[in-house]
């Protein structure tokens, strides 16, 4: 390889810099606020969901919130709840076949807190730069050009599991997405359920 | 040294590919409105509601559809349908680039010929690196449609589909209001009523009694 061939080399790495910038910047900014009526949200933040929930929310409920992760159904049925999916009405609950109405009146809802908490910053991959040498002459062996050879040759290597990682992989950090749906998905559902920690006074 | 490289590097790749982990959501939602989304993980983003999965990441197909009632969730819906779909595409794209610029490689067997062993490489490289570009681009709107399926979900359930509504064919179908209670019937049983306590019938008025004589039947015109 030859000085121009080096030259080469290096000029393909300004789009590389770009992919790397690439996976870092730009992500989706979410403009949606929370209302606040007393209901969990999962909220976009950055490359995550995170969890709003309500001012409303106490230690006993936060406690609750947490058992339930731990063992959801079984807390769950405690409180009158179901394995399977319990229809829910703002007037009227209904529990499989068997219609058990009552009027609720209108639940009166805490705000719930439009900040949100948690969050962090998206990594980015870094990838191995390629130096460049000073010099040389303008024949076709000598060190750099060997030296440029080798590096083209790592580069062509490991770009593709670079390549592969982008694409496969998952850009949302999987287990704390995991935790934060969990979270509003167990507070929801004993906000409803009535006699439960989390259920909003009033609700029937 | 350079096997030192090649082996960090490798390792950053290694850590991109698992370094993300793997998630999974445990609390099921139960207790829904007859027709509410509800957000579960499994290594993707489902998007469900009593009736069964709607749509799934990256792509959504499907989601804009049913939150179509919901001008702000259906412009984040077809938002996030569009951007999963060209995520799949760029990503597809920079993974075939990338991978088939290992072809390159075969440059090393024109070592006498140093002119094509350099174009060969540099083949390659360029190849994995816009496929590298690709991917990374594709990875971006892969968050995008993430951000805005949420998005959309947030905004339909807090419209419609929270309240018990629903977005039918005409638009968004809310459910009516319980029905109002009726007065309380009188108790009792119902007795029939005496023939006796009828009111009589008013008094008939006499027809009028002709004192004129009546009118000939015929009238005879004078010829």
């Amino acid at each position: 390889m030859d000085l121009r061939s080096v030259k080469a080399l290096l000029g393909f790495s300004a789009p590389l810099v770009l992919a790397v910038l690439a996976t870092g910047c730009g992500n989706y900014t979410s403009d949606y606020v929370p209302p606040r009526d007393g209901r969990a949200r999962a909220v976009w933040q950055q490359d995550r969901v995170i969890a709003s929930m309500p001012d409303g929310a106490d230690a006993e409920c936060s406690a609750a919130v947490s058992e339930v992760q731990e063992n959801p159904t079984r807390y769950r049925t405690y409180y009158g709840g179901s394995p399977t999916i319990i229809i829910w009405r703002p007037w009227v609950v209904v529990t499989g076949r068997s219609t058990v109405s009552s009027s609720a009146p209108p639940r009166p809802r805490s705000p719930a807190s439009a900040s949100v908490k948690g969050g962090g910053s998206s990594g980015g991959g870094s990838v191995g730069s390629i130096g460049s040498g000073s010099g040389g002459g303008g024949g076709g062996g000598g060190d750099i050009g060997k030296a440029a050879v080798v590096l083209v040759v790592v580069a062509m290597l490991t770009l593709p599991f670079i390549t592969l990682g982008l694409g496969l992989g998952r850009p949302e950090p999987s287990e704390q997405v995991a935790e934060e749906i969990d979270k509003v998905n167990a507070y929801n559902d004993l906000a409803r359920l009535n006699g439960s920690p989390c259920a909003v006074a009033g609700a029937k | 040294m350079n096997r030192g490289m090649m082996f960090s590097v490798m390792g950053v790749a290694a850590l991109l590919l698992v370094g993300c982990g793997s998630g999974l959501t445990v609390v099921e939602p139960r207790v829904l409105a007859p027709h509410e989304l509800a957000l579960r993980y499994d290594n993707e983003f489902q998007i469900v509601s009593p009736e069964g999965e709607v749509a799934t990441g990256i792509r959504y197909n499907g989601l804009s559809d049913y939150v179509h009632c919901v001008p702000d969730a259906a412009r984040h819906a077809q938002a996030a349908e569009s951007a999963g779909d060209t995520a799949v595409g760029l990503t597809v794209a920079g993974i075939g680039l990338g991978v088939g610029g290992l072809a390159g490689l075969g440059g090393l067997a024109y070592s006498e010929k140093p002119d094509v062993m350099a174009a060969f490489l540099l083949s390659g490289l360029g190849a994995e690196i816009v496929g590298l570009v690709l991917t990374a681009v594709g990875r971006t709107y892969k968050v995008d449609a993430n951000g805005h399926a949420v998005d959309a979900l947030n905004y339909y359930n807090d419209a419609v589909g929270s309240h018990g509504g629903r977005c039918g064919p005409n638009g968004a179908e809310m459910p009516q209001p319980p029905p109002q209670a009726l007065p309380p019937s009188p108790s009792g049983p119902i007795r029939p009523v005496p023939v006796d306590q009828i009111p009589p019938p008013p008094p008939v008025k006499p027809w009028p009694v002709q004192t004129h004589p009546a009118p000939p039947d015929r009238i005879l015109l004078p010829q």
